[in-house]
């Protein structure tokens, strides 16, 4: 920086009464030997006289200045005490509900009942699986339903244990399950429908003796099944058109139960 | 690494949920396991590392803390239940029916099956559902279009178990339709979209 640089800085604020004592002194120096500078402050003072001289509200700013300019100023002191506080509450408060999470989950694997689907086991007859269905009457293990869309494995060829996966268009069928055991006291039906459940679907008496119906509510797909006797024998259905080895060392009916448009 | 303020804090609340959410499976796992008689720290360990992964493909802790427990009620040891729940993984990741191995083994239990026999349905499913998800693409390859991709492949994979080949099922199907070659189960989860010349 040249030394009329350094005096140019030091003139604009010395016209407005704004410099140090040693600045003006020394301003005042340069000023009574640069000519230049000397020019330069006249003109200054000049406009500055001038400009005093003029009128007040000779013209009117534009109603946008005011806020052109504050737009573009840096913001200036501190932001209010929730706006600076607010987001490590919420992390606070984030960090407070896991921890609450985290006790809940640990009370929550403590020691718990037996659950449903872990009650005891039934049991598979050691022997043949009796034979019920040999002396069936004749109904249909499962068939379709009168009035709703409800079809039940038709001759279709058997598949194997399977679980129905949610089709997208949910289109719910109705299937009749009977079952012809006269010896029976209670019967359940029990698959993939309803995850193995041990209690099963019961089913009730169907007015003539020995014969048991339910009616399940199916999305179509390939369900396996057995029936459940007096709450702990587990026998495939006889009529089913489809059997199937449940890989366990019995026998699993099979149910297929048709998606198509037919609803 | 400069951070921006509102940055900051989402870090240190993502950073202190992590060891939280660890911590709740890991008390969950290993109380469970101690639970049913696993008391080795080295079991523990790779169940709750099989259990993780499981998680981590995507299966939810609602459906797999229950599944656990029922396999630890049934008495599978720390081997077969990894193995098991690696199918499950499997299956999840690849896009699978999952569920299908939960009603498996729960069918198992449910008939009091031996615990080895119970891993070996298990890892059968893996195999055919594989298997019917390569029938489902040849499929697709000829044109045909999987309206509901997870159900169709367990109505395959029943075939399967049945006794079908997959290059049989193919086969069948492509030129027969899916009536006509008895499939009928797969008529509202595969469909062959009409040609316009057909029409």
């Amino acid at each position: 920086m040249t030394k009329c640089a350094k005096f140019e800085d030091i003139l604009a604020r010395y016209v407005h009464g704004g410099v140090l004592l040693q600045e003006k002194d020394a301003l005042e120096k340069h000023l009574s030997v640069c000519v230049s500078c000397e020019k330069l402050y006249r003109g200054i003072t000049d406009i500055d006289r001038l400009l005093r001289q003029m009128p007040e509200k000779l013209m009117d700013p534009p109603p946008y200045l005011r806020a052109k300019i504050l737009a573009h100023l840096p913001e200036l002191g501190m932001a209010p005490l929730w706006r600076r506080w607010g987001r490590w509450a919420a992390a606070l408060g984030a960090v407070a509900v896991c921890a609450l999470l985290a006790v809940v989950l640990y009370l929550g694997s403590a020691p718990r009942e037996p659950r449903l689907a872990s009650a005891p086991p039934l049991v598979r007859p050691a022997g043949p699986v009796p034979a019920p269905a040999s002396a069936a009457p004749g109904p249909k293990a499962a068939e379709e339903t009168p009035a709703p869309p409800v079809k039940a494995a038709p001759a279709a060829p058997a598949p194997g244990t399977a679980v129905a996966a949610a089709p997208k268009v949910q289109i719910i069928r109705e299937v009749k399950i009977y079952f012809y055991y006269p010896p029976a006291t209670r019967v359940a039906v029990t698959g993939d429908f309803n995850g193995w459940n041990p209690e099963g679907v019961p089913l009730k008496a169907a007015g003539k003796p020995g014969l048991w119906k339910t009616t399940l509510r199916l999305k179509p797909g390939a369900y396996s099944y057995n029936f459940i006797v007096d709450d702990n024998i587990l026998v495939p259905d006889p009529n089913a058109p489809d059997q199937m080895p449940d890989g366990y060392g019995g026998t699993n009916s099979i149910l297929l139960v048709k998606g198509g448009n037919s609803v | 690494m400069k951070l921006r303020p509102a940055r900051a804090p989402a870090l240190l609340a993502a950073l202190l949920m992590f060891p939280v959410a660890l911590f709740a499976q890991k008390t969950s796992v290993e109380s469970l396991c101690r639970l049913h008689g696993i008391e080795q720290q080295e079991s523990i360990a790779q169940i709750r590392e099989a259990y993780v992964a499981a998680l981590n493909a995507g299966i939810s802790e609602d459906e797999l803390s229950p599944f656990v427990e029922d396999i630890l009620k049934h008495k599978l040891d720390c081997a077969q239940m990894v193995r098991v729940l690696f199918v499950t993984t499997t299956l999840r990741r690849d896009g699978l029916p999952y569920f299908v191995v939960f009603s498996k083994v729960r069918e198992g239990v449910t008939k009091e099956a031996p615990p080895a026999l119970v891993v070996e349905a298990a890892e059968s499913k893996l195999k055919t559902l594989t298997l019917s998800r390569d029938v489902l693409k040849s499929l697709e390859s000829s044109g045909y279009r999987v309206l509901d991709f997870q159900n169709a492949a367990v109505i395959v994979s029943s075939y399967l178990e049945k006794g079908f080949q997959p290059g049989e099922v193919v086969s069948e199907i492509r030129n027969k339709g899916i009536e006509g070659a008895g499939f009928a189960a797969l008529a509202g989860v595969l469909e062959k979209p009409v040609k316009r010349k057909e029409r």
